[in-house]
């Protein structure tokens, strides 16, 4: 027990240092926190060194302008601004932080109390909550002090408590729901411990550190709030003096020395923006991953990447005929990770015929989808794309402004993975359809409404005039991918590129989408790339497969020879070993690809694939291979292991 | 809304009533016989049972009736009328500082959003997320008086506050500033964040494999997504007008209602406290129910349900 609980202290002890470093961490919150101590030594020393000038009446000389003696002037009274704005610092501050206490005393108890109450009483506590905190804090404090209405350093302390209470009853409630589903606190229920104790022995010490986290970020409020009470008359009255007051008193003397009004405005606003960043940088070493919610920064595609090598020798794409809608040759695209530049697409070379159905598969992770948003010039602004050729219906598509932007908008359509979360919510579907072909090739309105219109009945869509007039969450899932097809095919696009167009939809409608690609794929003659995980369904309508591992090509493959198992390198058997099937056995496991998908920041030497492959030779750890043709197979593999066994 | 107003009717009364042990003495005067003390109760209609008392004075707001002031107690000046004279002042002020807010705090947002997009311009991203907290956590009142010594005092370019021989449009810009400023930047700091993360979502990647114009993506795709995050995330800042413009209101002598609430304070003049608190009060629901009215009209996703 004792032993326990020492282990306990010294986790805690560990936690407050890594908090302490945290804190350390974040230059504004050790500035405020600076402004913040100075300030305390003000309001503790400021009254005994400067009490005297603050108060000494010298009539005789009112109003005069800063010098030596006095560095901030007089006021009409012939009183040291300067002393009077240090001297008030201990009332301002005190106030403030009796405020913030008061509103604790109140509102925590508040906020437990709704937390353990039965359900109908949670909900209408809860909803009074808010609706208090639905009214702005200052006006609320000016509300209580008006009705109030005895004008006063206590009667404003009194509005400030209240007025700050609601906040903290909002967080405790939420911090001691949060805990209270937790195991252990359900444990100590189900041990027969009253909720009362339980409060005390395991929510209270759970949220305290968070609690006292929020009275301080209180703190800043509480200084505002009640210097504006007095800054409007019903606070603090004379001859006590605080910030505030000496704002009022500077305001309507303005004209003569509005450094009177100056000086207590910036400690004011010193004192709130201090408290409040203090209070920031506090809660967010307490918490930091509460607090650095880190969005925005997600990137489209995020792989994980390494090993620099610079593009391969061109083995390819030299003998295809000359109706290539799309060349891609020495492909390199390269994004920043660890301080340095990490190629997750590394010399991807392929061609796509016309009319052809292209495959690409591999596990997350292996660059298919870079591949696809550096084709169609969508990459992230971090990633740096190279290539020897990047060409879409023979036009050069590796750089060029608006020019590249008018090749792309009339041969390329492109389909995402999830047509929920692709189509913009705001918009209704004619909208989004229409928009494409409206401005980037300036086609009529009328005629841009009936070619949307003819698009979704290419595709399927019942009833299309009233889906155009619809939004996206109108739709089901299946209806919207196909619109996304519709919206592909505006242009009538020599490519379409769909990726992973099946993953997030019905495993029902997953079958009709593949259908209609073909359809599309016969009727319009348009060429297919397409991005799956899924090698089986990429095999049933593709006429080549495209093997990536690690940001390359490993094989590239027929999809006959692929139906006949000729499949060469160990990486593409273990993608179709990992293919469920009605042969096997159902006692069987499923077959998953062994080890872990590649970490590009850290790629081993020689081939990548190394250190998961069964038949890894030497030769495999050491020199990387290219792909070669395995004469015997309608395939090429980039496998040492494959090249022995036909050489 | 009906019953927070009504919440908002009970605790006016309740509040007053507890506080107040005998408006009728201070009606009176502190010296007034016992006699007068009793006819001005009567008068009053305090010597009736509280719930009666409570529907008089529930009775009377709804009819526009919040009794007599009690600044000069045999006048009769009606409350209703003090308070038709102040109300369009303060809802000009507010008025403005809400338009100020519209005006600026988007197009700032967006466009250091658009900027600041994958992570470009790093410096400006500190700058100006340092700068707008700092302004945007001093209170108005503060800003007030900073923006009256620079531009009333040193520069002497504006007038501090309305005076007989002023124009009003005049008047009014250095307090609607300083009423909106601080809230320009904190909206504008959440319309930045909100411009980064629509940025980020697939169906901008989708806009952009159209290739629309810049002004289209940004205009038609970013925009109103952006739009209703902000204001489910600032929409309370609307509100927050209200309190900013009873303390602002103070600081330039402008003729409205928070300038009043703070002299009938001072002097206990609680029929003119009861209905400001009850006007002011419910100018606040009004606002946060425009700004849920507003958000269910710029998400389509709420429209049919």
């Amino acid at each position: 027990m004792s032993t326990s609980k020492a282990r306990l202290e010294e986790n805690h002890a560990s936690a407050l240092a890594q908090t302490w470093r945290a804190f350390i961490a974040s230059p504004t919150g050790v500035a405020a926190g600076v402004v913040f101590v100075i300030l305390v030594a003000l309001a503790i020393v400021g009254p005994i060194v400067w009490g005297d000038p603050a108060t000494h009446l010298d009539i005789f000389n009112g109003r005069r302008s800063p010098s030596w003696q006095h560095l901030l002037g007089t006021d009409p009274a012939g009183r040291d601004i300067l002393a009077r704005v240090v001297v008030a610092t201990r009332l301002s501050l005190g106030m403030g932080l009796a405020g913030a206490m008061i509103s604790a005393v109140i509102g925590i108890p508040i906020g437990i109390a709704v937390a353990v109450a039965g359900p109908r009483l949670r909900d209408v506590g809860g909803r009074l909550i808010d609706l208090w905190l639905s009214f702005p804090y200052l006006l609320v404090v000016i509300f209580l002090s008006a009705v109030v209405a005895n004008v006063g350093t206590l009667s404003a302390l009194f509005a400030v408590g209240l007025a700050g209470a609601p906040r903290l009853a909002r967080v405790t409630n939420t911090l001691a729901t949060s805990i209270g589903g937790r195991e252990y606190i359900l444990a100590a229920s189900a041990a027969g411990i009253g909720g009362p104790r339980v409060l005390l022995r395991h929510v209270l010490p759970n949220i305290a550190e968070a609690l006292c986290i929020s009275v301080f970020g209180l703190v800043g409020s509480s200084i505002i709030g009640f210097s504006s009470l007095s800054f409007l008359g019903i606070g603090v009255q004379p001859p006590a003096f605080d910030w505030g007051q000496l704002l009022t008193l500077g305001v309507q003397d303005i004209y003569a020395t509005p450094l009177a009004a100056m000086a207590p405005g910036v400690m004011i606003a010193a004192a709130g923006v201090a408290s409040g960043y203090l209070g920031e940088g506090l809660a967010h070493a307490l918490n930091p991953l509460l607090w650095t919610a880190s969005r925005g920064q997600a990137r489209a595609d995020s792989p994980t990447l390494a090993g620099f090598r610079d593009p391969v020798p061109d083995y390819s794409a030299t003998d295809r005929s000359a109706e290539e809608v799309l060349v891609v040759d020495g492909l390199t695209v390269r994004l920043p990770m660890d301080g340095r530049l990490v190629p997750v697409v590394d010399s991807v070379t392929f061609g796509v015929a016309r009319g052809e159905i292209v495959g690409i598969v591999g596990e997350s992770g292996s660059g298919k989808t870079m591949t696809a948003l550096a084709i169609s010039g969508l990459v992230p602004f971090t990633a740096t794309v190279s290539a020897r050729r990047l060409e879409l219906n023979r036009h050069s598509t590796l750089s060029g402004g608006r020019e590249r932007e008018r090749i792309f908008a009339a041969g390329l359509g492109m389909i995402f993975q999830d047509p929920m979360s692709s189509l913009n919510p705001a918009l209704r579907i004619g909208t989004q359809l229409k928009e494409g072909a409206r401005h980037s090739r300036g086609i009529g309105s009328g005629a841009v409404t009936d070619r949307a219109i003819q698009r979704l009945r290419e595709v399927h869509v019942s009833v299309p005039e009233l889906r155009l007039r619809q939004y996206p969450h109108e739709l089901s899932g299946g209806m919207r991918q196909r619109v996304m097809i519709a919206m592909a095919l505006m242009n009538e696009p020599s490519l379409i590129i769909a990726d992973e167009p099946t993953s997030s939809i019905d495993v029902t409608i997953q079958a009709q989408i593949v259908a209609l690609l073909e359809e599309i794929n016969r009727s319009r003659h348009a060429s297919i790339v397409l991005i799956s995980h899924d090698i089986a369904l990429v095999s049933s309508i593709c006429s080549r497969v495209l093997v990536m591992y690690a940001g390359r090509i490993v094989e590239e493959i027929s999809a006959r020879g692929l139906a006949a198992g000729e499949a060469a390198h160990p990486y593409t058997r273990m993608l179709l070993s990992a293919v469920p099937d009605l042969s096997r056995s159902r006692e069987e496991p499923l077959v998953n690809v062994p080890g872990q998908s590649p970490d590009f920041a850290n790629l081993p030497a020689g081939c990548p694939f190394n250190k998961r492959c069964p038949l890894a030779v030497d030769k495999c750890s050491r020199d990387r291979p290219e792909l070669f043709p395995i004469r015997t197979f309608n395939t090429r593999a980039a496998c040492w292991v494959a090249q022995d066994a036909v050489q | 809304m009906i019953a927070v107003l009504a919440v908002l009717l009970v605790g006016t009364f309740v509040m007053v009533r507890l506080f107040h042990a005998d408006p009728a003495r201070q009606v009176a005067g502190p010296e007034a016989d016992p006699q007068l003390v009793a006819q001005v109760r009567a008068e009053l209609g305090l010597n009736q049972p509280i719930w009666v008392q409570f529907a008089q004075y529930a009775d009377g707001v709804l009819h526009g009736d919040f009794g007599s002031s009690y600044e000069a107690p045999f006048a009769k000046l009606p409350v209703a009328r003090v308070i038709g004279e102040t109300f369009p002042w303060t809802a000009a002020l507010a008025g403005v500082a809400t338009l100020m807010v519209v005006l600026f705090s988007v197009p700032i947002g967006l466009v250091s959003g658009i900027l600041t997009r994958d992570n470009r311009h790093r410096r400006f991203t500190l700058v100006f997320t340092g700068g707008a907290s700092a302004i945007a956590s001093i209170p108005a009142f503060l800003l007030a008086t900073f923006l009256s010594a620079v531009f009333a005092v040193w520069l002497a370019l504006l007038p501090v506050g309305a005076g007989p021989d002023t124009p009003v449009w005049e008047a009014i810009i250095l307090p609607a500033t300083a009423l909106a400023l601080g809230d320009i930047f904190i909206l504008a700091r959440i319309i930045r964040v909100e411009t980064l993360n629509v940025l980020a979502q697939d169906y901008i990647r989708t806009a952009r494999s159209k290739r629309l114009p810049a002004h289209v993506l940004y205009l038609r795709h970013v925009l109103p997504n952006v739009l209703t995050a902000a204001l489910t995330l600032g929409g309370s800042v609307f509100a927050s007008l209200i309190a900013g413009a009873v303390i602002v209101e103070n600081v330039f002598d402008w003729p409205g209602m928070g300038t009043k609430l703070v002299s009938a304070i001072l002097v206990g003049d609680y029929p003119v406290i009861q209905a400001c608190v009850l006007i002011l009060g419910t100018a606040v629901i009004v606002i946060n129910t425009a700004v849920d009215l507003a958000l269910g009209f710029l998400d389509p996703r709420t429209l049919n349900r």
